[in-house]
């Protein structure tokens, strides 16, 4: 397949004699990402499958502890915090995008960038470093996620530690090895996948450096008092941005996450391996070029539509939307030339799996981004927001598109990277058909759980009442399809599993020893060859004219295919400018974020209590954000304005409501409550499928270290004032601390002796401070978190 | 679709010179629809962004919360709302079968965390009972439902109720009242009853 030496170049330079050089292409690295694929893949789906469970059936973890056969208790070693679905569920999206989908793309990406360049990788060594860096940071991820290290930021929960780790991986060694392998390709154009490579890399870059700028709280202890912190307080940072800004900053990440990690990659790999398995020229070379340019240029701007109806001000939010509802053709451009691609093939789909999982895999991907842009109007989304049906989108772009497209590349490499035949084609057609019937099943239950609990929300009676007041009953209703979820979830993974089976009866029947064969092609000559000039085909039309038309021939393009920095610096142009349209005035400009003087920042424990929150992941199901429409304030109290934020690093907005709106928790309920609850929601609220924080109820607070988390607050600009910068924080906090216990004590809690230094109060002095500050007098002289407004 | 091909294109040859590792490249047009649906979606988007936010017949977001919050209000409290706060306003709700109701909604979306949805008390106390704890008559009820009590055992709901949703709830909560549910035990003092609903469909001159 791989003619070497082969005039492919059109345009040679007569004058130029080739001389060709010889050389093989590294398969090895390619083995191992494809291997680490899909390990990561099964780890993925597995805590998938584990948090869809916790979600029906969320008593599963104290009831395997209770297990008892014959006084031995086989379970009881379970621990609560990490199996908990706060902590859990950042592990399953991370595991899913950077794990399973992350190896994924390098192993497309190794695999065709040396044949589309007809060169080795730059470097072996680098290419390694690559590998076991990514494996090193996803490991890392395994481990900090479930003890409640997270930045608390969607999709960019790992913290400081792991983001420089990733910083390095991503630029210094796959950064470095692609851009030095383009530089000596032997090919002299980009072929369209690369230039998806291209956008791929530099743009993850800059959304990873940008949305993970911090402070790191332990530093800041060890500078200030020489004593080293605790593993939590080392590995805590604050991002520099807060409240709106953070918000917009998240989702302008998180948004390009998905256009940047799991659709422009994908698309390369779709541009190379789909015409490789149909065996098909590709349909349309002018619709590459206009609809990868569109693509890269719009998507950056549609992060806002994650935002809709919240406090970010609302031109933020129309750019969002009306972006997203441009960007429906660009991202159908590569839907169109996938499928297109396939005509003369067709009857090659009913017998090829490879082919199969890529028809599917496409499919969902025009389903997914027509849903896209139909999600992001802001009518549909007061609907969606924060229900499942989120949820059900992106699991059909994740399991489809991405899923799909890598299990079709997955087996399309394995006889070509162990050098035998596949060990069964049956089994991955069972594969296929299995995993398709769980996907649709997946997504069809969680539509209608999204739907539903829209909904529902929504509902007035005739006299004007909530007709579902109770937050619970939104809940329970849901389960059945919960219980589906599951069924889906486990057929998925089932699906993996059989293609973790077939892969390792390939790789059993391997060559003794994998044959390399050696490639030769002349070295690209310096000068670029002769381009054809576009001429303009119009008559009775002025300059301009002419000049539009030329440029409309895309001729000009050829020429930028040829050049890898001016290609490169174009797509930094085209990326860069929709970020800073929309971050800059955000940043500036005052009136985006009107200052509200009652605003005060959190008192020490408070701030405390609020790491905990995000520790436990809280934000994974609570939201902190009322949209202002009368069935939201009307359940949750009035609604939430950009002043009230300006001291959350980071913001805590939350992106669906399994439990309640917690905007505005502050006072609603008593401490003993809140404490009653955390020892077991059922105490409470019968229904809620709220996991137990027992945990918390008697785990100590390290009082001595808050001083660090103030002072590393106080470095971002919140306004503690001189007394906590004398090192007051921890007594400050002891006092709070005693006062709560106290009053908990009166309402029939336990000895205060015995509360007073545990985490749970610094919670409760978190939830208690919750929106209200909206309703204090401004200024505040006292820390007393629970003062009522004067009448 | 029709085919058809850049100048120098064989049709199963593909653009000369776009030859990738054995992958080949038509020229094939883009779609007609594909142009259409893009031009439209841009014009609508331009077309949408101009009307949204620069067109005083499309209201803000704010203002849009306004209107539905005063057209449900009007709904809703439009009989009650002309009573002053206070014993009488709750009397005269006691006094309607579907305002009482109205009560209860407000009770279950706030109160049965604590005083479970029967109001047999559990973290609160019972309210089913004689027994009243920082009570002793109607005003004291809307009073602690107000500002809380014991210390913010009962939190208070002035920012979390209007007025109407206060009258509406105290009424709900005073007419279980007697019902004797065995839940929590009774706590604090035995207190006089309640005045006698009031009934009357004596229309009260409206406040304007």
């Amino acid at each position: 397949m791989d003619q070497a030496g082969t005039q492919t170049v059109g345009i040679l330079d007569p004058r130029v004699e080739p001389e060709l050089e010889s050389f093989s292409y590294d398969d090895q690295i390619v083995r191992m990402f494809t291997l680490a694929t899909l390990a990561w893949g099964i780890v993925a789906f597995l805590a998938g499958v584990l948090i869809a469970t916790l979600m029906a059936y969320p008593s599963l973890v104290p009831d395997l502890q209770a297990i008892s056969v014959g006084g031995f208790e086989p379970f009881a070693w379970l621990p609560g915090g990490p199996l908990s679905f706060g902590r859990l569920r950042p592990l399953h999206t991370n595991a899913a995008i950077f794990a399973f989908a992350g190896n994924g793309i390098f192993a497309a990406i190794y695999y065709s960038t040396q044949r589309l360049c007809k060169a080795r990788m730059f470097s072996d060594l680098l290419g390694r470093l690559h590998f076991w860096g990514w494996q090193l940071i996803i490991v890392s991820a395994a481990v900090t996620l479930p003890l409640g290290m997270t930045q608390g930021k969607e999709y960019a929960e790992l913290e400081w530690p792991i983001d420089l780790l990733i910083a390095i991986v991503w630029v210094g060694f796959f950064g470095v090895n692609f851009f030095m392998t383009l530089a000596r390709r032997r090919e002299r154009h980009l072929y369209v996948a690369l230039w998806f490579y291209i956008a791929t890399i530099v743009t993850v870059a800059l959304l990873h450096v940008f949305n993970n700028l911090w402070v790191p709280a332990g530093i800041v202890h060890w500078a200030r008092t020489g004593e080293a912190p605790s593993p939590d307080l080392f590995m805590k940072s604050y991002p520099v941005y807060a409240g709106v800004q953070d918000a917009l900053m998240q989702w302008w990440y998180g948004h390009n996450a998905v256009a940047f990690f799991l659709t422009t990659p994908f698309l390369g790999l779709m541009y190379y391996f789909l015409p490789k398995a149909a065996n098909r020229p590709v349909f349309s070379y002018r619709l590459s070029i206009i609809h990868f340019w569109s693509l890269v240029f719009i998507y950056i701007w549609a992060g806002p539509h994650h935002l809709h109806w919240t406090a970010l001000p609302e031109w933020a939010s129309t750019l969002g939307m009306i972006f997203s509802v441009m960007l429906w053709m660009p991202s159908w451009g590569g839907m169109i030339n996938g499928l297109l691609t396939l005509r003369g093939a067709w009857h090659k789909v009913a017998t090829d799996p490879v082919l199969k999982f890529f028809v599917v895999g496409i499919t969902f991907y025009g389903m997914s981004t027509f849903e896209g842009p139909l999600l992001s109007i802001k009518a549909v989304n007061s609907l969606s927001h924060y229900t499942d049906w989120t949820i059900a989108h992106v699991h059909s772009g994740a399991l489809g598109w991405n899923g799909f497209m890598t299990f079709g590349m997955i087996y399309w490499l394995m006889p070509r990277l162990f050098q035998t035949e596949l060990y069964s084609k049956k089994l991955a057609a069972l594969h296929f058909w299995i995993a398709t019937i769980g996907m649709v099943l997946y997504v069809l239950a969680i539509y209608a759980a999204g739907i539903t609990q829209g909904l529902m929300w929504r509902a007035f009676d005739a006299t004007g009442r909530l007709t579902y007041p109770d937050f619970v009953e939104t809940v329970t209703v849901l389960i059945p399809m919960y219980w589906i979820r599951v069924i889906g979830g486990v057929l998925y993974l089932s699906g993996a599993l059989i293609g973790a089976w077939n892969m390792y009866k390939t790789w059993k029947s391997r060559p003794r020893s994998y044959e390399v064969p050696v490639h030769s092609a002349p070295r690209l000559s310096a000068e670029p060859p002769a381009y054809p000039r576009a001429q303009s085909r119009m008559t009775n039309v002025v300059g301009l004219g002419h000049a539009s038309d030329k440029f409309l021939q895309a001729l000009w393009h050829r020429r930028l295919e040829g050049m890898t920095f001016k290609f490169t610096v174009w797509v930094i142009i085209a990326v860069s400018i929709g970020g800073i349209i929309e971050a800059i005035p955000m940043f500036l400009v005052r009136s985006n974020v009107p200052s509200i003087a009652s605003v005060q920042p959190y008192t020490p424990l408070e701030l405390t209590g609020r790491d905990i929150y995000i520790a436990e992941g809280c934000y994974n199901c609570h939201s902190q954000m009322i949209r202002p429409f009368y069935w939201e304030t009307k359940r949750y109290g009035e609604y939430s304005k950009p002043g009230e934020f300006v001291y959350d690093h980071p913001f805590q907005w939350g992106s669906r409501r399994i439990g309640p709106d917690l905007a505005r928790e502050g006072g609603r309920k008593s401490d003993i409550w809140h404490w009653l609850h955390f020892e077991d929601p059922r105490n409470v609220t019968p229904n809620s499928i709220m996991p137990a924080y027992t945990w918390l109820l008697e785990d100590e607070l390290r009082f001595d270290e808050i001083q660090g988390r103030v002072d590393a607050m106080a470095m971002l600009g919140v306004p503690y004032g001189d007394a906590v910068l004398d090192g007051a924080a921890p007594e400050m906090a002891r006092e709070q601390a005693a006062e709560i216990a106290a009053r908990l004590e009166g309402q029939g809690g336990p000895p205060a002796a015995d509360t007073q230094r545990t985490k749970a109060i610094a919670l409760i002095a978190y939830m208690q401070r919750l929106g209200t500050d909206l309703y204090r007098e401004p200024p505040v002289a006292q820390d007393e978190e629970v003062e009522d407004a004067a009448d | 679709m029709a085919e058809e091909h850049a100048p120098g294109a064989q049709h199963d040859e593909g653009l000369e010179g776009h030859c990738y590792d054995g992958i080949q490249e038509y020229d094939n047009p883009i779609p007609g629809w594909w142009h259409a649906i893009f031009y439209l979606c841009v014009l609508f988007s331009v077309c949408y962004a101009v009307f949204v936010h620069m067109s005083p017949l499309w209201p803000t977001r704010e203002q849009r919360y306004v209107t539905a919050e005063t057209r449900a209000l009007d709904a809703q409290f439009a009989e009650i709302r002309q009573y002053p706060m206070g014993e009488e306003k709750v009397l005269r709700i006691m006094g309607q079968q579907k305002w009482i109701e109205m009560g209860a909604s407000v009770f279950e979306g706030n109160c049965v965390l604590c005083h479970k949805a029967d109001g047999s008390g559990d973290i609160g106390v019972n309210m089913t009972d004689e027994y009243y704890k920082n009570v002793t008559d109607l005003d004291g009820v809307i009073e602690v439902i107000t500002n809380g009590a014991a210390d913010g055992a009962m939190p208070s709901h002035k920012t979390i109720l209007n007025e109407n949703e206060i009258a509406l709830v105290a009424a709900y909560v005073a007419s279980l009242r007697g019902t004797n549910l065995p839940g929590k035990e009774p706590e604090g003092e035995l207190i006089p009853p309640f005045p006698e609903p009031i009934t009357d469909d004596v229309e009260v001159p409206s406040e304007g």
